[in-house]
Protein backbone atom coordinates (compact mmCIF):
# COMPACT_ATOMS: atom_id res chain seq x y z
CA UNK A 1 0.00 0.00 0.00
CA UNK A 2 1.31 3.47 -0.89
CA UNK A 3 2.43 5.65 1.98
CA UNK A 4 0.44 8.73 2.81
CA UNK A 5 1.71 12.11 1.67
CA UNK A 6 1.45 14.91 4.18
CA UNK A 7 1.36 18.57 3.23
CA UNK A 8 3.50 20.52 5.67
CA UNK A 9 2.43 24.17 5.82
CA UNK A 10 4.84 26.88 6.86
CA UNK A 11 2.47 29.76 6.17
CA UNK A 12 1.98 31.07 9.70
CA UNK A 13 5.71 31.37 10.29
CA UNK A 14 6.30 33.19 6.99
CA UNK A 15 3.32 35.47 7.57
CA UNK A 16 4.55 36.46 11.02
CA UNK A 17 8.09 37.11 9.80
CA UNK A 18 6.65 39.46 7.18
CA UNK A 19 5.80 42.39 9.49
CA UNK A 20 3.38 40.15 11.40
CA UNK A 21 0.93 40.25 8.51
CA UNK A 22 -2.58 39.46 9.71
CA UNK A 23 -4.64 36.61 8.32
CA UNK A 24 -7.20 39.15 7.09
CA UNK A 25 -4.56 41.15 5.17
CA UNK A 26 -3.24 38.02 3.50
CA UNK A 27 -6.79 36.89 2.74
CA UNK A 28 -7.54 40.24 1.08
CA UNK A 29 -4.30 40.13 -0.92
CA UNK A 30 -4.99 36.68 -2.36
CA UNK A 31 -8.76 37.17 -2.67
CA UNK A 32 -10.08 34.57 -0.22
CA UNK A 33 -11.84 34.66 3.15
CA UNK A 34 -9.92 34.75 6.44
CA UNK A 35 -11.37 31.35 7.29
CA UNK A 36 -9.60 29.91 4.24
CA UNK A 37 -6.24 31.18 5.51
CA UNK A 38 -7.00 29.76 8.99
CA UNK A 39 -7.85 26.36 7.48
CA UNK A 40 -4.69 26.31 5.35
CA UNK A 41 -2.53 27.22 8.36
CA UNK A 42 -4.15 24.53 10.49
CA UNK A 43 -3.59 21.96 7.73
CA UNK A 44 -7.33 21.31 7.39
CA UNK A 45 -7.36 22.40 3.75
CA UNK A 46 -4.82 21.84 0.98
CA UNK A 47 -5.05 24.85 -1.34
CA UNK A 48 -5.27 24.62 -5.12
CA UNK A 49 -2.08 25.18 -7.12
CA UNK A 50 -3.34 28.61 -8.18
CA UNK A 51 -3.99 29.71 -4.61
CA UNK A 52 -0.64 28.31 -3.42
CA UNK A 53 1.13 30.29 -6.16
CA UNK A 54 -0.81 33.44 -5.29
CA UNK A 55 0.18 33.11 -1.61
CA UNK A 56 3.82 32.52 -2.55
CA UNK A 57 3.75 35.60 -4.78
CA UNK A 58 2.61 37.79 -1.88
CA UNK A 59 5.73 36.85 0.10
CA UNK A 60 8.08 36.75 -2.94
CA UNK A 61 9.15 33.20 -2.12
CA UNK A 62 8.90 29.92 -4.01
CA UNK A 63 5.86 27.74 -3.23
CA UNK A 64 8.16 25.15 -1.63
CA UNK A 65 9.10 27.65 1.06
CA UNK A 66 5.50 27.59 2.25
CA UNK A 67 4.21 24.15 1.27
CA UNK A 68 6.31 21.02 1.39
CA UNK A 69 5.22 17.49 0.70
CA UNK A 70 6.36 14.84 3.12
CA UNK A 71 5.83 11.15 3.13
CA UNK A 72 4.78 9.60 6.42
CA UNK A 73 7.96 8.61 8.24
CA UNK A 74 10.28 10.42 5.77
CA UNK A 75 12.35 13.56 6.24
CA UNK A 76 11.36 16.83 4.55
CA UNK A 77 13.83 16.85 1.63
CA UNK A 78 13.98 13.13 1.07
CA UNK A 79 12.70 12.28 -2.43
CA UNK A 80 9.31 10.58 -2.57
CA UNK A 81 9.70 7.21 -4.23
CA UNK A 82 7.15 4.84 -5.71
CA UNK A 83 6.32 2.10 -3.23
CA UNK B 1 -19.02 54.50 11.74
CA UNK B 2 -17.16 51.48 10.36
CA UNK B 3 -18.60 50.32 7.05
CA UNK B 4 -19.78 46.72 7.14
CA UNK B 5 -17.69 44.72 4.70
CA UNK B 6 -19.64 41.70 3.55
CA UNK B 7 -17.93 39.00 1.51
CA UNK B 8 -19.65 38.06 -1.81
CA UNK B 9 -20.71 34.68 -0.35
CA UNK B 10 -22.30 36.40 2.65
CA UNK B 11 -24.26 38.69 0.32
CA UNK B 12 -25.53 35.62 -1.54
CA UNK B 13 -26.44 34.02 1.79
CA UNK B 14 -28.53 37.05 2.80
CA UNK B 15 -30.39 37.06 -0.54
CA UNK B 16 -30.97 33.29 -0.24
CA UNK B 17 -32.21 33.66 3.34
CA UNK B 18 -34.70 36.37 2.31
CA UNK B 19 -35.94 34.18 -0.58
CA UNK B 20 -36.36 31.16 1.75
CA UNK B 21 -38.33 33.13 4.36
CA UNK B 22 -40.46 34.80 1.65
CA UNK B 23 -41.09 31.43 -0.01
CA UNK B 24 -42.10 29.72 3.24
CA UNK B 25 -44.42 32.57 4.26
CA UNK B 26 -46.08 33.08 0.88
CA UNK B 27 -46.21 29.31 0.26
CA UNK B 28 -47.99 28.77 3.56
CA UNK B 29 -50.28 31.78 3.39
CA UNK B 30 -51.07 32.31 -0.30
CA UNK B 31 -50.45 29.31 -2.54
CA UNK B 32 -48.17 26.23 -2.34
CA UNK B 33 -46.53 27.21 -5.64
CA UNK B 34 -44.81 30.02 -3.78
CA UNK B 35 -42.67 27.39 -2.01
CA UNK B 36 -40.69 27.44 -5.25
CA UNK B 37 -39.32 30.82 -4.15
CA UNK B 38 -37.79 29.06 -1.12
CA UNK B 39 -36.42 26.44 -3.54
CA UNK B 40 -34.74 29.20 -5.53
CA UNK B 41 -33.11 30.49 -2.35
CA UNK B 42 -31.99 27.03 -1.21
CA UNK B 43 -30.73 25.53 -4.44
CA UNK B 44 -30.42 28.45 -6.89
CA UNK B 45 -27.02 29.78 -5.75
CA UNK B 46 -25.46 26.28 -5.78
CA UNK B 47 -26.76 25.62 -9.29
CA UNK B 48 -25.55 28.99 -10.54
CA UNK B 49 -22.11 28.30 -9.00
CA UNK B 50 -21.84 24.92 -10.68
CA UNK B 51 -22.81 26.53 -14.00
CA UNK B 52 -20.03 29.13 -13.41
CA UNK B 53 -22.58 31.95 -13.56
CA UNK B 54 -22.14 32.93 -9.91
CA UNK B 55 -18.58 33.30 -8.68
CA UNK B 56 -18.92 34.32 -5.03
CA UNK B 57 -16.96 31.57 -3.28
CA UNK B 58 -13.24 31.00 -2.91
CA UNK B 59 -11.51 27.63 -3.43
CA UNK B 60 -12.00 26.48 0.14
CA UNK B 61 -15.68 27.41 0.29
CA UNK B 62 -16.28 25.65 -3.03
CA UNK B 63 -14.49 22.50 -1.82
CA UNK B 64 -16.50 22.57 1.43
CA UNK B 65 -19.80 23.00 -0.46
CA UNK B 66 -18.99 20.13 -2.79
CA UNK B 67 -18.08 17.77 0.02
CA UNK B 68 -21.21 18.77 1.95
CA UNK B 69 -23.37 18.34 -1.16
CA UNK B 70 -21.93 14.90 -1.81
CA UNK B 71 -22.49 13.76 1.79
CA UNK B 72 -26.05 15.14 1.78
CA UNK B 73 -26.77 13.38 -1.52
CA UNK B 74 -25.41 10.04 -0.29
CA UNK B 75 -27.14 9.99 3.10
CA UNK B 76 -30.45 11.47 1.90
CA UNK B 77 -30.41 9.11 -1.07
CA UNK B 78 -30.01 6.18 1.29
CA UNK B 79 -32.85 7.39 3.54
CA UNK B 80 -35.06 7.99 0.52
CA UNK B 81 -34.37 4.49 -0.74
CA UNK B 82 -35.24 3.12 2.70
CA UNK B 83 -38.57 4.99 2.66
CA UNK B 84 -39.30 3.70 -0.87
CA UNK B 85 -38.52 0.12 0.29
CA UNK B 86 -40.76 0.45 3.34
CA UNK B 87 -43.54 1.99 1.29
CA UNK B 88 -43.28 -0.70 -1.37
CA UNK B 89 -43.29 -3.39 1.30
CA UNK B 90 -46.50 -1.90 2.62
CA UNK B 91 -45.19 -0.69 5.96
CA UNK B 92 -46.20 2.90 5.32
CA UNK B 93 -49.47 2.53 3.48
CA UNK B 94 -50.79 5.87 4.52
CA UNK B 95 -47.74 7.97 3.75
CA UNK B 96 -49.22 9.11 0.44
CA UNK B 97 -52.00 10.86 2.37
CA UNK B 98 -49.56 13.22 4.07
CA UNK B 99 -46.82 13.74 1.54
CA UNK B 100 -45.89 17.21 2.72
CA UNK B 101 -44.50 16.12 6.10
CA UNK B 102 -42.70 13.10 4.67
CA UNK B 103 -40.95 14.73 1.73
CA UNK B 104 -40.27 18.01 3.51
CA UNK B 105 -38.85 15.94 6.41
CA UNK B 106 -36.47 14.16 4.03
CA UNK B 107 -35.59 17.49 2.45
CA UNK B 108 -34.83 18.87 5.95
CA UNK B 109 -32.56 15.90 6.68
CA UNK B 110 -30.66 16.55 3.44
CA UNK B 111 -30.33 20.24 4.21
CA UNK B 112 -29.32 19.50 7.83
CA UNK B 113 -26.56 17.15 6.66
CA UNK B 114 -25.40 19.67 4.07
CA UNK B 115 -25.21 22.47 6.66
CA UNK B 116 -23.47 20.31 9.30
CA UNK B 117 -20.81 19.01 6.89
CA UNK B 118 -20.27 22.43 5.33
CA UNK B 119 -19.85 24.11 8.70
CA UNK B 120 -17.56 21.37 10.04
CA UNK B 121 -15.40 21.79 6.93
CA UNK B 122 -15.47 25.55 7.16
CA UNK B 123 -15.06 26.15 10.90
CA UNK B 124 -13.62 22.82 11.99
CA UNK B 125 -15.55 20.11 13.85
CA UNK B 126 -15.31 21.61 17.34
CA UNK B 127 -16.42 25.11 16.45
CA UNK B 128 -19.25 23.80 14.24
CA UNK B 129 -20.46 21.46 17.00
CA UNK B 130 -20.41 24.22 19.61
CA UNK B 131 -22.31 26.61 17.35
CA UNK B 132 -24.85 23.92 16.42
CA UNK B 133 -25.51 23.26 20.12
CA UNK B 134 -25.81 26.97 20.94
CA UNK B 135 -28.24 27.57 18.05
CA UNK B 136 -30.45 24.57 18.91
CA UNK B 137 -30.28 25.51 22.62
CA UNK B 138 -31.44 29.04 21.84
CA UNK B 139 -34.22 27.81 19.50
CA UNK B 140 -35.54 25.45 22.22
CA UNK B 141 -35.27 28.14 24.90
CA UNK B 142 -37.32 30.56 22.78
CA UNK B 143 -39.86 27.82 22.02
CA UNK B 144 -40.19 26.86 25.71
CA UNK B 145 -40.45 30.46 26.90
CA UNK B 146 -43.16 31.19 24.31
CA UNK B 147 -45.16 28.07 25.13
CA UNK B 148 -44.72 27.94 28.93
CA UNK B 149 -44.37 31.56 30.01
CA UNK B 150 -47.56 31.40 32.10
CA UNK B 151 -46.29 28.42 34.12
CA UNK B 152 -42.84 29.09 35.70
CA UNK B 153 -42.48 25.54 37.13
CA UNK B 154 -43.28 23.94 33.78
CA UNK B 155 -40.92 26.38 32.12
CA UNK B 156 -38.07 25.43 34.47
CA UNK B 157 -38.71 21.71 34.08
CA UNK B 158 -38.78 21.90 30.31
CA UNK B 159 -35.71 24.10 30.30
CA UNK B 160 -33.88 21.52 32.45
CA UNK B 161 -34.94 18.74 30.09
CA UNK B 162 -33.97 20.20 26.72
CA UNK B 163 -31.92 23.40 26.40
CA UNK B 164 -29.96 23.00 29.65
CA UNK B 165 -28.10 19.78 28.66
CA UNK B 166 -27.27 21.42 25.30
CA UNK B 167 -25.81 24.49 27.00
CA UNK B 168 -24.00 22.26 29.50
CA UNK B 169 -22.47 20.34 26.59
CA UNK B 170 -21.30 23.67 25.14
CA UNK B 171 -19.56 24.59 28.39
CA UNK B 172 -17.96 21.16 28.71
CA UNK B 173 -17.13 20.97 25.01
CA UNK B 174 -14.97 24.09 25.14
CA UNK B 175 -12.43 22.28 27.32
CA UNK B 176 -13.19 18.57 27.11
CA UNK B 177 -14.48 18.15 23.58
CA UNK B 178 -13.14 14.58 23.35
CA UNK B 179 -15.36 13.43 26.21
CA UNK B 180 -18.55 15.39 25.44
CA UNK B 181 -19.80 12.81 22.89
CA UNK B 182 -20.24 10.54 25.94
CA UNK B 183 -22.92 12.99 27.07
CA UNK B 184 -24.33 14.02 23.69
CA UNK B 185 -24.93 10.69 21.97
CA UNK B 186 -26.70 9.12 25.00
CA UNK B 187 -28.66 12.38 25.30
CA UNK B 188 -29.97 12.06 21.74
CA UNK B 189 -30.90 8.41 22.43
CA UNK B 190 -32.61 9.51 25.66
CA UNK B 191 -34.70 12.10 23.75
CA UNK B 192 -35.61 9.47 21.17
CA UNK B 193 -36.84 7.08 23.87
CA UNK B 194 -38.27 9.59 26.36
CA UNK B 195 -40.43 11.38 23.79
CA UNK B 196 -41.33 8.07 22.03
CA UNK B 197 -39.92 9.40 18.79
CA UNK B 198 -38.78 5.98 17.61
CA UNK B 199 -42.25 4.86 16.52
CA UNK B 200 -43.13 7.12 13.65
CA UNK B 201 -46.47 6.30 12.13
CA UNK B 202 -48.46 8.03 9.46
CA UNK B 203 -50.41 10.22 11.85
CA UNK B 204 -47.22 11.40 13.53
CA UNK B 205 -44.97 12.74 10.79
CA UNK B 206 -44.71 15.88 12.87
CA UNK B 207 -42.43 13.76 15.03
CA UNK B 208 -39.91 13.77 12.22
CA UNK B 209 -39.61 17.52 12.60
CA UNK B 210 -39.07 17.07 16.37
CA UNK B 211 -36.39 14.46 15.64
CA UNK B 212 -34.68 16.90 13.30
CA UNK B 213 -34.61 19.68 15.86
CA UNK B 214 -34.27 17.67 19.09
CA UNK B 215 -32.48 14.38 18.46
CA UNK B 216 -30.24 15.27 15.53
CA UNK B 217 -28.40 18.36 16.92
CA UNK B 218 -26.82 16.54 19.94
CA UNK B 219 -26.18 13.47 17.79
CA UNK B 220 -24.53 15.45 14.97
CA UNK B 221 -22.57 17.56 17.50
CA UNK B 222 -21.34 14.34 19.15
CA UNK B 223 -20.19 12.97 15.77
CA UNK B 224 -18.49 16.28 14.97
CA UNK B 225 -16.63 16.23 18.31
CA UNK B 226 -15.52 12.61 17.68
CA UNK B 227 -14.36 13.59 14.16
CA UNK B 228 -12.47 16.56 15.60
CA UNK B 229 -10.78 14.30 18.16
CA UNK B 230 -9.62 11.91 15.39
CA UNK B 231 -8.37 14.82 13.25
CA UNK B 232 -6.54 16.26 16.26
CA UNK B 233 -4.81 12.94 16.90
CA UNK B 234 -3.73 12.74 13.26
CA UNK B 235 -2.50 16.33 13.38
CA UNK B 236 -0.51 15.70 16.58
CA UNK B 237 1.05 12.61 15.04
CA UNK B 238 2.09 14.59 11.96
CA UNK B 239 3.51 17.41 14.11
CA UNK B 240 5.65 14.96 16.05
CA UNK B 241 7.20 13.61 12.82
Amino acid sequence: MARKNILHVNLRKIRLTNDEMTQQTLADLVGVTRQTIISIEKGRYSPSIVLALRIARVFHVPVEAIFTLREEGHEENEPITKQ
Amino acid sequence: MKKMNLSPSNKTFIVSFILVITGILTGGLLHPYFYLIAGLGLFGPGLLRELSILNDQDDFQRASSRKAGNMAFLITGFILLLVICLKTAGKFQGVGGKPFELWSGILCIGLGIYCSVYLSQYWGGKKAALRLLVISGVIWTVFIVLSEWRDPIGLLLEFALVPFPLFLAVLLGIKWHRYVPLLLIPLSIFYLLYFHLYSISIQQWGKLIVIIFLVLPPFIAGILFIHEGIEEKKHNRRSRQ
